[in-house]
C-alpha cells in the first residue's frame, strides 16, 4: 500500500469537467458577460484616437465633449458588467469548489486508515486544510482576474483590427514570442509547484510531530534531534518556493519582450500606415494606446499565474484522494454471530501474521483473545471490524463496531460528538449513553476536543464506550480498549465495557486479564495461530500457555 | 512583545534584502510610468511628422527601457520572496525553538493544529510585511513618478490629475468600503471547514471503527456550504472593489481627455504629450487598484503577527532563575517531592491518587510543589539541566517521525533489551533504521509503549520518573520489564508513578498517596491495606 497518489491534468481536467456539466448555461452567461465588459473597455483607446484625431483636425473644443462623455459611460459600463461577470464567476466557481472539497473529504474519510498513516497523516491534513485553502483562494483571487485579462487580451486584437486589420498582424508577433516564452512555463512550471506542494505537506508533517510531541521532547530532552528535521524540511520548502518564483520571473521576462515586439511592431506598424495615408496620427495612437493597456493585465496573469499554478498543485493533490478506489463496503449479514474460515493475513509484502485462523463466535457469545505482543490479536480483531480485508480466507460478520485504544474527542460539543454514532439521538438517549458508561462528569453542551475541555485519556475512552453503546451495533469489538488507564482508571472502564457489551456478540482483546476471566470463552493465540481455547476455568486447570500468563498476572495482585 | 513590534524586527533583520527589493520593485514600476511617455513622443516624433530616423530611434530607447524594467522586476521580485521566505524560515524556527523550550508553556494553551497553522499560515502572513512593503515601495514611487511626469507635461493637467484622482480615488475607496461591509455581514457565520476536516481525519480510526464515515463526511459538508456562503460574500466584496478600480480609472481617463484635449487643442501641450497622459493614467490604475492588495497583506501581517507575537512570548510554564545553581552529582541522588522523600539509588514506586501533579511538579512543568535533588531546589537550577537532571518520560508514548535509531539517542543495547523492545525491532522490517511512518502510528500501542520506555532508558538521567510505562503491554511482557528494571537503573534513583502491581512488586518501596497523606512500605506489606489493594487490582 503507497502513500495518497496525485492526480495527472488531464485526470484533474475529467472531474473539473464533469462538476462544470450541469453548469453550462451559467458558465456561458458568465463569459459571455466578461467578453461584453472587455469589449466596453476597448472603447477607452478607440475614444481617445477619437479625441487625438478631431485635435489634429483642430476642430472646435465643443468637439471633444462627446467622446470624452462616451468615455464616461464605456467606464461606467465596464466596471458594471466587469463586476457582474466576476460575481457570476464566483457563483460558479465556489460551489464547484465546494462539491469538491466536500467529495475528498468524504472519501478520505473512507480511506483505510493505514493507507493514510503510510505517507504520514500530516500529508492528508495538509491535502485537507493547505490545499483546500490555495484552491479556494485562486478561486476567489485567481480565476476571476485571470479570465478577465485574458478575454482583454484576446479582445485587443479584435480592436486593433476594427481600427485597420494590419495592425491586428503586426501586434500579431507578439504571439510566437508568448507562445515560446508559454512552453517553456509549461515545461518548467508543473513539477516545480508539484514539488513545492509536496514539500509544503512534509513540512507540515514535521512540524506536527513536535508539536504534538512537545511534552515528550521537553522532558526527554529530544530538542536536538527533533528541531533539525523541521528546520531541514523548512529550508526545503524555502529552496522549493525560491524556485518556483525564479521560474516564474523568468517567465515574466520573456513575457516582457512580447510587450516589447507588441509594442514597437505596433509603433512601426502605424507609422507605415500613416504614411501611407491608410490611418489617421489618432488611430495610431489608438492602437499603441490599446497595446499598452494589455501590460496591466499581463502584470495581472503574472501576478496570479503563480497562484493559478499553486492551484493546479493542490488540485491535483485532491482528485489523487479521489483516486484512491473506496474500499467496497461489507455486507453485513442480518445476524450477530461471527464466522471467520482459514483466515490468513499479512501486511503488503510483510510476514504472515494470522495463519489458518477459524474463529465462530456465536450470538450473544463474549470471546476474549489473549496472547503476549505480536501474536496477532489487533490483526484479528481488525479482520472481525473488517478493517482489513484478509490475505485468505471468508469472514462472514454481522453489524460490527470496533474500539480501539486510541482515542480522540471531535472538536465541539460533546453532544455533537456522539451524535456522530447515532445522528438522530435524542438529548435523552445520549444521556442514557452517558450514563451507562458511568462518566458523571460528562455534559452534553461542554466543548470538548480540539480548543474546549481537554479529557483524560480515561474520560475518552469513556466517550469511546458511549458511542459504541449509540452506535448499537450487534457485534463489538474492544481492541485493549481499557488500556490507556492505568489499573486505576481500568477498572471504571471495565464496568463501562460490561455494561455496554450486555446483549452483543463481542470480541475482546485484552490484556488485563480480569476482563479475559469473565469471558465466556477464550482464545489464546500465539504467532499468528490458535493454540489453545476454553473457559477461564478450564485453561487455568489445562497448565498451558494461558494458566502461565494468568499466575504471571496475579501473583503480585493480593 | 506586540505584533507590530513582531514586525519591525522582521524588517530590522532582512532590511538589506527588503531595501534592494523595495528598491528594484519601485525602479521597474519608474520604467513602466515612462512607456506611455517613451510612446507618445515616438507618436509625436515620428508617426505625425513620418520620420523614419525618430522612429528607429524612439523604439531603440523603448527597448532600452524595457530591458530595464524587465531586469529590475525579475531580480526585485526575486529579492523580494527570498526575504519573505528566509524570515519566515526564522520565524518558523522561532516558534519550533519556543514550543519545546526547557522552560515549558510553549504550547501558549493552542492544541497542536492551531499551532500547526501558527507556525505556517501565520508565520507566512506575518513575513508577508515584506511583500507589503517591497510592492508598497513600487505603488508608491509609480504614483509619484506618474504625478511628476503630468505635472512636467503641464502644469494645468497635472494639478487637475493630483486634485481630481485622490478625490475619484477616496470616492470610489468609500464606494467600495460600503459594497464589501454590506458582503462582509455575512462573514460572521463562516465556520472554520477546514479545521472541521482536520479534526475529523485525526479521528479517522475512531469514525470508522463505529462506522461513522458518512455522518462525519455529512457534518463536514453542513461546514463546507456555511463557509461557502460565507466566502461568497467574501468575493462579492473583492469584486466591489476591484470594479471601484475599473470605475476610478475610466473616470480619471475620461477627465484627462477632457481637460487634456481641451488644452491641446489651445496648443498648450502636443499632441504626443496629451497621449502620455492619458497613457499615465491608465497605468496609474493599476497601481492605485494595488493599493488596496498592499493594504490587505499589512493588514494580514498584522493580524498574524499578534497571534505569533503570543506564541513566542508565552510565560514559561516555570520561572526561571536569574543566577541559577548547579548541581554537581557524585552518587545516585536523593529526590524530595513536597512530603514525599525517595531516597538516593532507589526504585521508588508511587502510588498516587493525584498523578498529575506530582509529574508536573517533577518535570518542572508547573512550580506548585517544591523539588529538590540532593538538597537543591529544582527551581533554583537552570531549566535545562533541571530537566537533564530529572527526566519525566510522559504516559503518551509519542514517538517522532524518522526512524526507530532517531527516537532512542545512542540506540542503547541496554536500554532497549530492558524496554522488551528488541522483539519489536527485530519484527521491523529495517530493524532499528526502520523510518516510523507519522510519529509511528503504523506501530501498536505496545509496540510503541516500548520504543518509548527504551527511549526514557536510553537517557541514563541521574532521576528518571517513568509514568505508567507498561500499561499496553501484555503480563509475560510487563514482567520481563519489571525484572529487567533494576539492572537497567542501577546506580541511579528511579521513581515509578504507576498502579502495576508488577512494576510495583519489582520496587525497593512503594509510598502510597491518599489526600495527601504517604504511607510508605514495600509493595507486599502495603496490600494488607484495602483501599491499596483495590487501586493496583
Amino acid at each position: 500500500m503507497k502513500s495518497l497518489p496525485t492526480a495527472t491534468g488531464r485526470e484533474c481536467w475529467t472531474v473539473v469537467r464533469a462538476l462544470l456539466r450541469p453548469r453550462r448555461k451559467q458558465a456561458a452567461l458568465a463569459v459571455l458577460v466578461l467578453v461584453a465588459a472587455a469589449a466596453l473597455g476597448l472603447a477607452g483607446p478607440l475614444l481617445l484616437g477619437e479625441i487625438v484625431d478631431r485635435i489634429d483636425d483642430d476642430r472646435a473644443a465643443s468637439s471633444i465633449t462627446a467622446p470624452a462623455l462616451g468615455l464616461l459611460a464605456a467606464a461606467l459600463g465596464e466596471a458594471v458588467l466587469f463586476a457582474l461577470g466576476l460575481i457570476l464567476i464566483s457563483k460558479l466557481g465556489q460551489p464547484i469548489l465546494a462539491t469538491l472539497r466536500e467529495r475528498v473529504v468524504a472519501r478520505a474519510l473512507k480511506l483505510p486508515a493505514e493507507q493514510v498513516e503510510r505517507g504520514g497523516r500530516g500529508d492528508l491534513l495538509s491535502r485537507l486544510g493547505d490545499d483546500i485553502a490555495v484552491l479556494s483562494e485562486a478561486v476567489v483571487e485567481a480565476i476571476p482576474p485571470l479570465a478577465a485579462a485574458s478575454l482583454t487580451l484576446a479582445l485587443t486584437f479584435v480592436g486593433l483590427a476594427t481600427i485597420d486589420p494590419r495592425l491586428t498582424l503586426a501586434a500579431l508577433l507578439v504571439v510566437p514570442v508568448q507562445l515560446w516564452a508559454l512552453r517553456w512555463y509549461a515545461k518548467k512550471a508543473g513539477p516545480a509547484y508539484a514539488a513545492e506542494r509536496r514539500i509544503s505537506g512534509e513540512r507540515a508533517q514535521a512540524i506536527l510531530d513536535v508539536v504534538g510531541g512537545a511534552k515528550t521532547i521537553r522532558a526527554l530532552g529530544l530538542q536536538p534531534t527533533a528541531l533539525p528535521r523541521v528546520e531541514a524540511r523548512s529550508l526545503s520548502s524555502v529552496a522549493a518556493v525560491v524556485r518556483t518564483i525564479r521560474i516564474s520571473t523568468h517567465f515574466s521576462s520573456r513575457l516582457n519582450l512580447a510587450e516589447f515586439v507588441g509594442t514597437a511592431s505596433t509603433l512601426v506598424m502605424g507609422y507605415f500606415l500613416v504614411k501611407s495615408d491608410s490611418i489617421t496620427v489618432g488611430a495610431a495612437t489608438a492602437a499603441a494606446l490599446l497595446f499598452i493597456r494589455t501590460f496591466d493585465q499581463f502584470n495581472i496573469v503574472l501576478g496570479t499565474i503563480d497562484e493559478a499554478n499553486r492551484a493546479l498543485a493542490a488540485l491535483a493533490r485532491l482528485v489523487g484522494v479521489l483516486q484512491v478506489p473506496e474500499p467496497p463496503p461489507p455486507v453485513p449479514h442480518p445476524g450477530a454471530h461471527v464466522s471467520l474460515d482459514k483466515i490468513r493475513h499479512a501486511y503488503d509484502d510483510g510476514p504472515v501474521v494470522l495463519h489458518d485462523v477459524d474463529l465462530h463466535i456465536e450470538a450473544g457469545e463474549r470471546v476474549a483473545i489473549v496472547g503476549v505482543s505480536g501474536s496477532g490479536k489487533t490483526t484479528l480483531a481488525k479482520v472481525v471490524a473488517r478493517f482489513h480485508t484478509p490475505t485468505s480466507g471468508t469472514v462472514d460478520v454481522g453489524h460490527v463496531a470496533l474500539v480501539t485504544q486510541e482515542v480522540h474527542v471531535f472538536a465541539g460539543p460533546l453532544a455533537d460528538d456522539l451524535r456522530l454514532a447515532a445522528p438522530n439521538a435524542t438529548d435523552a438517549q445520549l444521556q442514557a449513553a452517558l450514563d451507562a458508561v458511568d462518566a458523571d462528569w460528562a455534559k452534553l453542551d461542554a466543548v470538548v476536543g480540539h480548543g474546549g475541555v481537554e479529557l483524560t485519556p480515561a474520560q475518552a475512552q469513556q466517550i469511546a464506550l458511549a458511542r459504541l453503546h449509540l452506535a448499537d451495533p450487534k457485534i463489538a469489538v474492544l481492541d485493549e480498549a481499557t488500556a490507556e488507564a492505568g489499573s486505576a482508571g481500568a477498572r471504571v472502564l471495565e464496568r463501562a465495557a460490561d455494561t455496554v457489551l450486555q446483549g452483543r456478540t463481542a470480541l475482546v482483546v485484552a490484556h488485563r486479564l480480569t476482563q479475559a476471566a469473565r469471558a465466556d470463552r477464550i482464545i489464546v493465540l500465539d504467532a499468528g495461530r490458535v493454540v489453545e481455547q476454553g473457559t477461564h476455568d478450564q485453561l487455568v486447570a489445562a497448565e498451558g500457555a494461558y494458566a502461565a500468563l494468568w499466575h504471571t498476572w496475579s501473583q503480585d495482585r493480593a | 512583545m506586540t505584533g507590530a513590534a513582531l514586525l519591525r524586527g522582521v524588517l530590522r533583520a532582512h532590511r538589506r534584502r527588503v531595501a534592494l527589493a523595495a528598491t528594484l520593485l519601485g525602479a521597474h514600476q519608474g520604467f513602466e510610468a515612462l512607456v506611455p511617455v517613451v510612446v507618445g513622443a515616438a507618436i509625436d516624433d515620428a508617426v505625425a511628422p513620418s520620420d523614419g530616423s525618430a522612429l528607429l530611434l524612439w523604439v531603440g530607447l523603448l527597448a532600452v527601457l524595457f530591458a530595464f524594467l524587465s531586469t529590475a522586476y525579475r531580480e526585485g521580485a526575486r529579492a523580494e520572496e527570498r526575504a519573505r521566505e528566509t524570515a519566515a524560515h526564522a520565524l518558523r524556527m522561532q516558534v519550533m525553538e519556543r514550543v519545546v523550550d526547557p522552560r515549558g508553556g510553549g504550547e501558549a494553551g493552542l492544541m497542536p493544529g492551531q499551532l500547526l497553522s501558527v507556525a505556517t499560515a501565520d508565520v507566512d502572513a506575518s513575513a508577508g510585511v515584506i511583500a507589503g512593503l517591497a510592492y508598497g515601495t513600487g505603488v508608491v514611487v509609480a504614483l509619484v513618478a506618474g504625478t511628476i511626469v503630468l505635472l512636467v507635461t503641464s502644469l494645468t493637467l497635472g494639478l487637475t490629475v493630483l486634485v481630481g484622482l485622490p478625490v475619484i480615488v477616496w470616492a470610489g475607496g468609500r464606494l467600495g468600503a460600503l459594497l464589501s461591509r454590506r458582503a462582509a455581514g455575512q462573514q460572521a457565520e463562516a465556520a472554520d471547514a477546514s479545521g472541521v476536516a482536520a479534526d475529523l481525519v485525526t479521528g479517522l480510526r475512531v469514525l470508522q471503527g463505529i462506522g461513522a464515515a458518512d455522518t462525519a463526511a455529512e457534518r463536514y459538508r453542513v461546514a463546507s456550504q456555511s463557509s461557502l456562503r460565507a466566502t461568497l460574500g467574501a468575493a462579492r466584496a473583492e469584486i466591489a472593489l476591484g470594479a471601484t478600480a475599473v470605475l476610478v480609472g475610466g473616470l480619471a481617463v475620461a477627465g484627462v481627455a477632457f481637460v487634456g484635449g481641451r488644452l491641446a487643442l489651445e496648443g498648450e501641450i502636443s499632441l504626443g504629450e496629451l497621449i502620455a497622459a492619458a497613457g499615465i493614467t491608465q497605468f496609474l490604475v493599476g497601481p492605485l487598484s494595488r493599493l488596496a492588495w498592499v493594504g490587505g497583506l499589512l493588514a494580514r501581517a498584522r493580524g498574524s503577527a499578534t497571534r505569533l507575537a503570543e506564541v513566542l512570548s508565552a510565560p514559561p510554564a516555570v520561572p526561571a532563575p536569574t543566577t541559577p545553581t548547579s548541581l554537581r552529582l557524585e552518587s545516585p541522588p536523593k529526590v524530595s517531592v513536597g512530603t514525599l522523600e525517595v531516597p538516593g539509588g532507589a526504585l521508588f514506586g508511587v502510588v498516587t491518587d493525584a498523578p498529575e501533579a506530582l509529574l508536573a511538579a517533577l518535570a518542572r512543568e508547573s512550580s506548585e510543589a517544591v523539588v529538590t535533588v540532593d538538597g537543591v531546589a529544582l527551581a533554583a537550577m537552570d531549566p535545562a539541566a533541571a530537566r537533564a537532571t530529572v527526566v519525566v518520560a510522559p504516559h503518551e508514548a509519542t514517538l517522532l517521525s524518522g526512524t526507530v535509531r532517531d527516537n532512542v539517542p545512542g540506540a542503547a543495547d541496554a536500554a532497549l533489551e530492558a524496554a522488551a523492545a528488541t522483539d519489536v525491532i527485530a519484527a521491523l522490517p529495517d530493524g532499528l533504521d526502520t523510518e516510523l511512518a507519522d510519529a509511528g502510528s503504523s506501530l501498536s500501542g505496545g509496540q510503541r509503549q516500548r520504543i518509548a520506555l527504551a527511549r526514557a532508558l536510553a537517557t541514563q538521567a541521574p532521576v528518571l520518573v517513568l509514568h505508567d510505562p507498561t500499561t499496553a503491554l501484555d503480563a509475560a511482557t510487563e514482567a520481563r520489564v519489571a525484572a529487567a528494571m533494576r539492572q537497567a537503573r542501577a546506580g541511579t534513583t528511579t521513581i515509578l508513578v504507576t498502579t502495576s502491581p508488577l512494576l510495583l512488586a519489582a520496587c525497593d518501596v512503594v509510598a502510597h498517596v491518599r489526600d495527601g497523606r504517604v504511607k510508605t512500605a514495600s509493595h507486599a506489606e502495603l496490600l494488607a491495606d484495602a483501599t491499596y489493594r483495590e487501586t493496583v487490582a
